[in-house]
């Protein structure tokens, strides 16, 4: 097993009540397996591709952490 | 002297006055004269040996020949001639002459020279030739050297031929009636012999590649070369292969009384061994006698690369000097030195190209006699090209087996790294990036030969056979490929993580393994010329714990068809051989084609479930000792 290190794990399009998109990444602390796996060692955390810091609420909803602005995961 | 008289269908001519002494034919020969001698073991040796007794012999002859065989008189070792010598192959016999300035050699195909001959280009004055006594109807055979004969029996302005009643009579073109003879010499001695020496272990490991790629039903081309000859022996096991060979040697005649050679198969002349001209020893004469399944031909019909490629299955096996990272091969002239010829490789190896199913093979051992790489960065001064790079397929030395064509520089330059001997991969990979044939972060990760033992060939569920081989450092972009056709969700369940690509890193860390801690296995379908990696299975060692993670990849197609468990098998056997303790897999909890194939694992099973992670463990069978942490028994707990 190597270090943990924090990696972007994914990424997926979000919009808010205005209809802004936003691309939405999420983060964690993994540890690589030599065979490329990605294990997860903690929690993951949410942020902008800006580096704004985003709140999960559920698996669909996210809020922005400095101004509350809440984003929907888009579908389809 | 035996009496010869033409038979009642032809008594226009009378052998016996063409029968002159050996002396008074020769005084045929004018000073200034070109005179052709007949092939390898057909040499006229009688006739050389008086050409060059006579104390006032004919001034500044010229010889021309194509390859010399027990032809030249010796002196201590070393052939010994008054006379000039124009030759397209440089053997041994004539190779010293070089320095005397008696020898010209003529690079050119041997295809070419009856063009060459008609032309004009290359007068010939007199022809020594050695012949059967003639037949009935006074037809003598070439015997075991029809090649350029022909050709040069059309230019000649003088023939003159030793009869020999040891010389076999053959088939194909080789008859030539009396009346195209200006004078014979009647002599009675064995046909001139050739035995190929004893090849030592590297060359056997060579021969062996060679043989393991060579298909049931395929048709031999198999050149004088030691290895490509060693070649036969490892082929006893075939069935209903083929020969269209410009030579055949005595191993053909093992493999035909071994059964293994029918010609059945063969989509010209079949059922028909077809060669150019023999060499070996009486063994070979006696098979080639009176035999109408070998048919001797002209060497610009055998070895005319339109008729090659008009063979199905056609194996060219051509022996090398030296090959540089590109593909360049060095086959007539090493270090300075001519050795050898183009003779016929050029053409075969193109007609061979062009078969459907045919396989051009260079085969070189990976080092000199004194340990020299024959795989070099670049060709030096002194090592002439003779095939190009654009032409070359299959290189195989005692490494493995490289398949280079239509490949890039970068490709090319791995996959010769890898069959080099391990003491100059290291040199050649740090020349190779120095020229900017591979990346400046390629890496080899292993130092030891391709485990070609290793290949399998399995049948899956829908009867598809595939194979099953150790990866490479050049499977890099079929593995890239593989990659780009598993679903978005194959690639999150393998990778725990959404990927787009995988780098290079990412890649070598997949194919290009040491084959003992990192283990890595392709399944691959297509001829080895155009495999495509349809799954991909790896194992990376903790030496602490002396168990190895293990990883799959399977492409849709052959999800659900038996494949995962048949690369869990090589791997697990591999495994098994060199002591590794156990198998762990992570795996999703959702990935239940993935927990069924862990389950499936031989050994002890033990599971760890972790949030969305399922940790499995397989414990071999002869290996049931507990795990050596902490979490032995809560896995246990879990698992039961």
């Amino acid at each position: 097993m190597q270090s943990r290190e924090p990696r972007q794990i994914n990424e997926f399009k979000v919009i808010d009540d205005q209809g802004n998109e936003y691309a939405l990444v999420e983060n964690q602390n993994v540890v690589e397996t030599r065979s490329l796996k990605w294990l997860a060692a903690g929690p993951s955390w949410f942020g902008l591709a800006d580096g704004t810091p985003v709140d999960k609420i559920d698996d669909q909803t996210f809020r922005m952490a400095t101004n509350d602005t809440v984003l929907h995961r888009r579908t389809g | 002297m035996t009496p010869f008289s033409i038979g009642a269908q032809d008594n226009s001519v009378d052998f016996g006055s063409k029968l002159v002494s050996a002396e008074r034919a020769l005084a045929a020969i004018r000073p200034g004269s070109r005179i052709y001698i007949g092939t390898g073991c057909a040499a006229p040796r009688t006739l050389l040996a008086r050409l060059e007794a006579m104390e006032s012999g004919p001034a500044d002859l010229e010889f021309v020949s194509f390859l010399t065989t027990s032809a030249l008189p010796q002196v201590a070792g070393s052939s010994l001639t008054r006379y000039r010598h124009r030759v397209f192959f440089v053997g041994s016999e004539v190779r010293g002459l070089a320095a005397s300035g008696q020898l010209d050699y003529v690079p050119i195909s041997l295809e070419e020279i009856p063009r060459l001959l008609t032309s004009g280009r290359l007068p010939i004055d007199v022809a020594l030739l050695q012949v059967s006594p003639p037949d009935a109807r006074g037809f003598v055979s070439l015997g075991v050297s029809v090649d350029l004969a022909p050709a040069i029996l059309k230019v000649a302005r003088t023939v003159i031929a030793e009869v020999n009643p040891a010389m076999p009579r053959t088939y194909g073109e080789s008859m030539v009636h009396l009346n195209r003879f200006d004078a014979l010499v009647m002599v009675d001695m064995p046909v001139a012999q050739y035995v190929h020496p004893n090849i030592g272990e590297v060359a056997e490991r060579v021969a062996r590649y060679i043989a393991s790629i060579i298909d049931d039903g395929s048709t031999l081309q198999i050149g004088l070369g030691r290895v490509p000859n060693e070649a036969l022996r490892h082929l006893r096991d075939r069935r209903d292969l083929g020969i269209h060979s410009d030579v055949i040697t005595d191993g053909v005649v093992d493999l035909v009384e071994a059964g293994v050679v029918s010609g059945r198969c063969k989509t010209r002349h079949r059922d028909r061994i077809v060669a150019s001209y023999c060499v070996g020893t009486r063994r070979l004469y006696d098979f080639v006698d009176d035999n109408p399944g070998i048919q001797l031909l002209p060497i610009d019909q055998v070895c005319d690369p339109e008729e090659v490629a008009r063979q199905a299955r056609m194996v060219s096996i051509t022996q090398a000097f030296a090959i540089d990272l590109t593909g360049q091969v060095c086959v007539d002239q090493f270090e300075g030195e001519f050795y050898g010829g183009v003779s016929t490789q050029a053409g075969f190896i193109r007609g061979a190209a062009r078969s459907p199913g045919g396989k051009p093979i260079i085969c070189l051992s990976s080092t000199t006699d004194e340990g020299a790489s024959r795989i070099k960065p670049l060709l030096e001064a002194g090592d002439g090209v003779g095939i190009a790079r654009s032409d070359v397929h299959y290189v195989i030395t005692e490494y493995g087996i490289a398949y280079v064509f239509g490949k890039s520089i970068r490709e090319r330059a791995l996959a010769l790294i890898e069959v080099a001997h391990p003491r100059w991969r290291e040199m050649l990979l740090s020349s190779a990036k120095k020229l900017g044939y591979v990346r400046s972060d390629q890496y080899l990760a292993s130092q030891a030969a391709y485990p070609v033992h290793e290949e399998r060939i399995v049948s899956l569920k829908n009867n598809l056979k595939i194979m099953i081989r150790p990866a490479r450092a050049g499977d890099a972009g079929a593995l890239q490929a593989l990659f780009h056709r598993l679903s978005s969700d194959d690639i999150y369940t393998r990778f725990f993580r959404r990927v787009r690509s995988l780098t290079y890193r990412e890649l070598q860390t997949l194919c290009n393994v040491n084959h003992e801690t990192e283990v890595a296995f392709l399944a691959v379908t297509g001829p080895r010329e155009n495999e495509e990696v349809v799954g991909s299975a790896c194992y990376f060692l903790n030496p602490t714990t002396n168990l190895a993670e293990v990883a799959f990849m399977i492409a849709p197609e052959f999800q659900g068809a038996g494949l995962g468990t048949a690369l869990q098998v090589c791997l697990q056997e591999y495994a098994m051989s060199r002591g590794v303790r156990g198998f762990v897999f992570e795996i999703l909890s959702r990935n239940t084609n993935m927990l069924r194939l862990a389950a499936r694992a031989q050994g002890t099973i033990t599971t760890l479930r972790d949030e969305e992670v399922v940790h499995v463990t397989a414990l071999f069978p002869d290996s049931r000792s507990p795990l050596p942490n902490s979490q032995d028994a809560q896995a246990s707990q879990l698992a039961a």
